[in-house]
């Protein structure tokens, strides 16, 4: 009898055994981090002096910058062995890094240029894991003022290596500040560089829109009781208005084959017209009784988002340039607004009106995945994204004024563009670099 | 208004009898300030008239006093009515939010402007579509236009000539209430009409 | 009478292979998937249902439930940890505020339900006594038996090195909805040391690639494996995406 159960249970037990000799296949979904850990090292005086005013500049300043990112995680010196000294940047001690968890070290090298009397700052940076230098650069300079514009520089190409575009500091975003009875618009970069006026205008600005070569700005003005299309050309300095049929100019953005479309309201209701180079009505795009208005083109300008109240309330739509076909893009919620796309055409940004105020969300067109990237307080309105599909600025009111702030497309900021206490609407962001200073 | 006259008819009479000089200065002063009298009378002021004249001025003077007080009846009605037409176009209508659709209240205020817009067909309108600040700017100016428009149309079909009026929006950049709560939300959902000309 | 034996034997066998299937199903690491649902069904369902409700990933249920067979004894601990532990370190991207509401709504629920399942286990554990000897046996005759690997003991052994391998495992996903995935090969010795990692398959992005190996040079060392487990390999795939 004992034999008997000693026989049945082996048999279960090895019953199941015999069909798991494969190896061992385990999935891991999502890093524990989405964060890069980097360390700032301590300068290092090339000539065996002690380190000057203007080196410590640049140490703050690259420390500041990088608190822009958010998937960037700077390490301290008590984060690291023997405080993350480094000596000999050709000699680095790669085991200490990896140990105390780095990923990227930065060092900075001062050294002074008796010939010219210059100041020359060698910025490396170094892949702990690769045990490599993977961007080194070395500057010139004369005065501590060239410090920030040589940390945006070398910085902008950190972030090429890294994420393969540097939008961030090179591509310059316009707004518009509301004054009485004129507004002027002003361009800044993401990281608050570079505040300047662009131009004073007589009545209300709306709506300023980069061309995609980043040589123009199309806006709508309110001028004497009549709307007008402004065109500012950044190359000659020019600044062409013009009254186009109907009541409305709403909207106007450049296409990128650099033609104009702009929703006008002269056969009834706001509709989406494209202009030639003339600015003479070509062909209405989409042309509907309710409003619609707020184009928005891709890179390859085979798609433009839209807002339409066809169904009562505003909604974003789709516009396929190819087959002319629409598209419905939101169902939730009844307010939804301010949409522009990605470059790439995938990702659609919008304004939704929640219980809360305004805010901003991602729609990603190929898996139809909706989220919210802002949380106020106050209104989130008016986004846009950068030419990397990344970034996305937007303007709130959550401290009262409206104010410019960046996010990122998985909702890690916001962070705030500081433009000198001035209100700002309808920010864009240029998709190409500055073109002229 | 009849008492006033005879008395300035009589104190004209002294006046002119007793001294021609003294009732240039009092004249104006007791009868009317308007100006267009005061010139009328200036040739009496310097002619210094002799008595055969007298009577054929007072004559005159009688008359001038009561036309011009007929006429300063007749403009003071003009201008009452102006002002009347002035607020009759000049009220606003309120929408509801996120909509252009005319209520009840504000088709009974355009039926008073089509009345006298129809009246009057000299003025000429402009109607700016405003929205409060909760909606985007975007949306806003094309709601605004949608808002103006509605009361335009409306117009139109209560008989007013199209060539007569404008449409302008504003959107959400001239509220009439700058507070952030429904009550001053209301007040911004508006129109708002405006004579550009009454020639 | 050799067939009243015989019957009687037979009706024995199947009460003590029915009782020795009962206590396995607490403490066996391989019998227990089956019955450990009859026992536990309500409570996986429960944690479930609030991780439905709170959004948070089926993951958790799975490490959950991996922890269970792990720590038999003590079901009501691990779980609490690989719960907590699971919810804290979810991504940034999500509302603060909704984190710390999903924290403490799961904590609460999990106090309750961890006094359910303790009640439970209390009760297995009573059981596990009693048949703590004749367990022993069993497992021993696993560990002897199981010159193939034990699949089961293989699967936890595993979800243990995935555990340590993701906490040092750091990517940025810089692009939404950017789906990578990667294919490493792990060799270890008999101690657990990793003594080489190799891409199996690309995922395309060299960053991502090295991301997942220095997760595993950071890692160095995993626990021992289990002496039945002959081949020490192990495939981990390294998926950007978490589980929705």
């Amino acid at each position: 009898m004992k034999k008997f159960l000693l026989f049945s249970l082996i048999i279960g037990l090895f019953g199941v055994d015999f069909g798991w000799a494969k190896p061992l296949r385990v999935t891991i979904y999502g890093p524990a981090e989405s964060k890069i850990y980097v360390f700032v090292a301590e300068p290092i005086n090339l000539d065996g002096k002690k380190n000057s005013i203007m080196v410590q500049e640049v140490v703050q300043c690259i420390k500041v910058k990088l608190k822009l990112f958010p998937f960037f995680k700077q390490l301290s010196p008590k984060d690291i062995l023997e405080q993350g000294k480094i000596n000999d940047v050709a000699r680095i001690d790669y085991k200490k890094f990896f140990l105390s968890r780095a990923d990227i070290v930065i060092t900075i090298g001062e050294r002074y240029l008796p010939d010219t009397g210059k100041t020359r700052i060698e910025l490396r940076t170094f892949d702990v894991f690769k045990q490599k230098m993977i961007l080194g650069k070395a500057f010139d300079l004369t005065n501590q003022r060239q410090v920030v514009l040589m940390v945006r520089k070398y910085l902008g190409d950190l972030l090429q290596l890294i994420m393969g575009n540097k939008a961030f500091f090179v591509n310059p975003i316009v707004f518009v500040h509301k004054g009485i009875k004129k507004s002027s618009i002003y361009q800044i970069f993401a990281d608050g560089f570079g505040l300047k006026k662009l131009a004073d205008i007589q009545g209300i600005v709306l709506s300023p829109s980069w061309s995609f070569d980043g040589e123009k700005i199309v806006f709508s003005v309110i001028q004497h009781e009549q709307h007008k299309l402004g065109i500012l050309d950044l190359k000659t300095g020019n600044m062409q208005f013009k009254k186009l049929p109907g009541n409305s100019c709403i909207s106007p953005v450049f296409t990128p084959w650099g033609d104009i479309a702009v929703s006008l309201d002269f056969s009834g209701s706001p509709d989406i017209y494209l202009l030639d180079k003339q600015l003479k009505i070509e062909k209405a795009l989409v042309k509907h009784w309710g409003i619609d208005i707020s184009p928005c083109f891709d890179q390859s300008g085979s798609k433009m988002v839209f807002t339409s109240s066809r169904l009562g309330n505003p909604h974003i739509f789709l516009f396929n340039l190819h087959n002319n076909q629409v598209e419905r893009i939101t169902y939730e919620g009844n307010y939804n607004t301010s949409a522009v796309i990605s470059p790439d055409g995938r990702l659609i940004v919008f304004s939704r009106l929640t219980p809360e105020g305004h805010r901003i969300f991602v729609h990603d067109l190929k898996t139809g995945q909706e989220k919210q990237i802002t949380f106020g307080p106050g209104n989130d309105e008016e986004p846009f994204v950068s030419s990397d599909g990344y970034f996305v600025v937007f303007t709130s009111n959550r401290s009262g004024k409206y104010k410019l702030y960046y996010t990122t497309i998985n909702g890690d900021g916001p962070y705030l563009i500081p433009t000198n206490n001035i209100s700002t609407f309808s920010p864009s962001w240029s998709w190409v670099e500055e073109k002229y200073f | 208004m009849r008492t006033r006259w005879i008395f300035g008819t009589i104190l004209m009479l002294t006046l002119v009898m007793g001294c021609a000089k003294k009732k240039i200065e009092t004249y104006p002063a007791g009868v009317s300030s308007n100006q267009q009298i005061g010139a009328q009378t200036k040739p009496y002021v310097t002619n210094h008239q002799e008595e055969q004249t007298l009577s054929s001025v007072q004559e005159q003077q009688g008359q001038t006093v009561e036309e011009q007080n007929l006429q300063e009846e007749k403009l003071k009605q003009a201008q009452q009515e102006k002002e009347d037409i002035r607020k009759i176009i000049a009220k606003r209508i309120f929408f509801d939010f996120d909509s252009y659709e005319l209520k009840p209240e504000a088709r009974k205020i355009l039926q008073q402007k089509a009345e006298i817009l129809k009246k009057h067909p000299e003025i000429k309108i402009v109607i700016e579509g405003h929205c409060d600040e909760r909606g985007t700017e975007e949306y806003n100016l094309a709601l605004g236009e949608k808002r103006a428009r509605a009361a335009y149309e409306f117009l139109i079909l209560l008989g007013v000539d199209a060539n007569r009026m404008q449409i302008v929006s504003y959107g959400e950049e001239d509220p009439l209430d700058p507070r952030h709560c429904e009550a001053a939300w209301a007040k911004n959902r508006r129109d708002e009409f405006k004579i550009i000309s009454s020639k | 009478m050799k067939i009243i034996s015989f019957l009687l034997s037979c009706i024995l066998n199947l009460i003590f292979i029915g009782s020795v299937f009962l206590s396995i199903s607490s403490n066996n690491l391989r019998f227990h998937k089956r019955i450990i649902y009859n026992v536990q069904l309500v409570n996986l369902q429960k944690v479930k249902k609030i991780v439905k409700s709170e959004q948070t990933k089926k993951k958790i249920v799975q490490k959950t439930y991996t922890k269970i067979q792990t720590s038999p004894k003590s079901v009501s601990k691990p779980e609490a940890i690989a719960v907590t532990k699971k919810i804290s370190p979810k991504k940034t991207s999500k509302k603060k505020k909704k984190i710390e509401n999903t924290k403490k709504f799961t904590q609460k629920d999990i106090r309750k339900l961890l006094a359910q399942i303790k009640q439970q286990t209390d009760s297995v554990a009573k059981e596990n006594e009693l048949k703590e000897q004749a367990l022993k046996e069993i497992k021993a005759a696993v560990q002897r038996g199981a010159d193939k690997g034990s699949a089961s003991l293989g699967e936890v052994y595993a979800q243990i090195c995935k555990a340590k391998i993701q906490s040092n495992w750091r990517f940025p996903v810089l692009r939404f909805g950017e789906h990578l995935v990667a294919i490493v090969k792990i060799e270890f010795d008999a101690e657990g040391h990793i003594v080489r990692a190799d891409i199996e398959k690309t995922s395309g992005n060299s960053l991502f690639d090295a991301s997942c190996l220095k997760a595993i040079q950071a890692t160095k060392q995993l626990p021992p494996p289990p002496s039945a487990l002959q081949e020490r390999i192990i495939f981990i795939t390294f998926d950007s995406e978490e589980l929705q």
